[in-house]
């Protein structure tokens, strides 16, 4: 079946010396059998706007392949107002927040004031971290979960291996993502604790690449109905807002 | 050995790091519930086309007693010795285990025919600490590799101090198992430190880092394995042939280089 990916970015990263096009990702899409893939470009403080033009200029010139996060700085003054002005709920389709990157603490209200704005035009919010043992997403859980229910028209997706989200996949809309899993067995657990509707294939490329993550699921023991859910079909659904 | 057409080489698929564990219930707590006989590491390499696998004991049976560790050792023997096409005995021992524990080190490589050493410093020893050199020694004297579980998680088990012991054991091999987890670039700037450092890409460091390690110190020290039982067998092999490097450079990471560096090419 053809896949969706919730997790792909583009542009360069210039600290862990990785780089993707549009052109490199649809190379990937075509050997994994994904049909469409989120992107966002990879956080920084610097140059922003530019890499968040990238992630339009791929959207605007592959409409049907991808669809964009927009992603931001919660520390810069504009920001609340500037989502409208990004997210056009067609191509860029939501929020994208590094949590390691921009040191976020969820519990802040000025990082609330963002959520809410999303509230109002239920726009999804991926959640990104990269390391499991960093010091700036200890608690991520505990603010997440407040924010999820304050807020339960912001559908959040969030990498399953961040320590302390599992349990926020009881929240109603909270998503788990599979990049950086690496073991099939953990498949089927996350699907017998909270069921295959709470989880979306996201690949994390360019750190591993879609093909090997979706046989990450391809080989986990869960039935073909499961897969296809994790695979694209939960995903088209959060997306269909 | 995985079938070629007629005249054309084969390759040769060799997975680096699989455990077996006692089965008696006080160690079985990692691995509880899984297949871990030797009947099912063969089933799972025929199924998935492996050729051979580096098999080693537990970490648990290793933290339980010296008796315990002796156990899982010999039973690693008589299933190599059964399936000695297919299985390559590796020693695991835990550095905690005095004397007796360098005595074992020594049958292992004499008697038992055992190929390498592995250890595990969540057992809670980092990895530059005497006793660990003490095993160093072993090994360069019976000319076998140190195999060191790496990972970023724990301190004890930072890739960089595998850099202190292929400083100070110059001829010897160190395996950084693991090619520490998740985050594997600081293994890969120690390999390009220290020639005699191998990365072993088991169960799942990330593509890029796998590629990028190809980059940094070329295809001839690269290793992968599975961790199987605790990981299927399937994904890992998926991975590295997933990887946007040479195929000569799969090759030689599936298979060519375990062997050449355990002696063993045929």
């Amino acid at each position: 079946m053809k896949g969706m990916d919730v997790h792909v970015h583009i542009g360069k990263d210039t600290i862990y010396d990785m780089e993707q096009s549009a052109e490199d990702i649809t190379k990937q899409m075509e050997m994994a059998d994904i049909e469409k893939s989120v992107i966002f470009p990879f956080a920084d403080l610097i140059s922003i706007e530019e890499r968040n033009r990238l992630v339009r200029n791929a959207v605007d010139h592959y409409p049907e392949k991808f669809v964009g996060m927009y992603c931001l700085n919660p520390w810069d003054r504009d920001v609340v107002n500037s989502i409208e002005k990004h997210v056009d709920k067609s191509r860029i389709v939501g929020l994208f927040l590094d949590a390691e990157v921009y040191a976020i603490n969820f519990t802040k209200s000025f990082i609330q004031s963002l959520f809410a704005r999303a509230n109002e035009h239920e726009f999804p919010v991926i959640i990104h971290t990269d390391h499991p043992q960093s010091r700036a997403i200890q608690g991520i859980g505990t603010g997440l979960k407040e924010i999820s229910t304050k807020y339960p028209g912001v559908k959040i997706i969030v990498r399953a291996t961040v320590p302390g989200v599992m349990p926020l996949a009881n929240q109603e809309n909270v998503f788990l993502e599979t990049s950086m899993m690496t073991n099939s067995r953990n498949i089927k657990v996350l699907v017998s604790a909270f069921g295959a509707r709470k989880l979306v294939f996201g690949s994390g490329s360019p750190i591993d690449n879609a093909y090997t993550i979706r046989q990450l699921v391809e080989f986990a023991e869960i039935t073909d109905f499961e897969k296809e859910l994790i695979l694209g079909k939960n995903l088209r659904k959060i997306l269909e807002h | 050995m995985n079938q070629g057409i007629s005249g054309v080489r084969k390759v040769v698929i060799v997975d680096a790091h699989v455990h077996l564990e006692l089965p008696v219930p006080y160690v079985l707590s990692d691995l509880s519930g899984m297949a871990i006989s030797p009947e099912a590491l063969i089933d799972s390499m025929e199924r998935y086309g492996i050729d051979k696998s580096v098999l080693m004991g537990s970490s648990t049976s290793a933290q339980v007693s010296l008796e315990t560790q002796e156990e899982n050792h010999r039973l690693i023997v008589e299933a190599s010795r059964k399936y000695s096409k297919k299985i390559i005995p590796f020693a695991f021992i835990n550095p905690r285990s005095g004397k007796a524990g360098l005595e074992l080190a020594k049958k292992c490589f004499s008697e038992y025919g055992m190929k390498g050493l592995k250890i595990w410093p969540w057992a809670d020893f980092p990895i530059n600490c005497k006793a660990v050199y003490d095993l160093a020694e072993i090994c360069r004297e019976y000319r076998v590799p140190l195999s060191v579980h790496t990972d970023n998680l724990d301190p004890r088990a930072h890739p960089w101090l595998i850099g202190e012991v292929a400083k100070d054991f110059p001829d010897l091999t160190v395996i950084a198992a693991h090619m520490s987890a998740e985050v594997s670039l600081d293994s890969i700037i120690v390999a390009k430190n220290y020639d005699n450092v191998i990365l072993e890409a088991s169960p799942a460091p990330p593509c890029h880092a796998i590629e990028k390690a190809v980059e940094v110190i070329g295809d001839s020290r690269i290793t992968w394995g599975t961790d199987w039982p605790f990981w299927d067998q399937r994904l890992p092999l998926a991975r590295i042939r997933s990887l946007r490097i040479p195929e000569k450079s799969k090759e030689k990471i599936l298979g060519e280089n375990i062997l050449r560096i355990l002696r063993m090419e045929e």
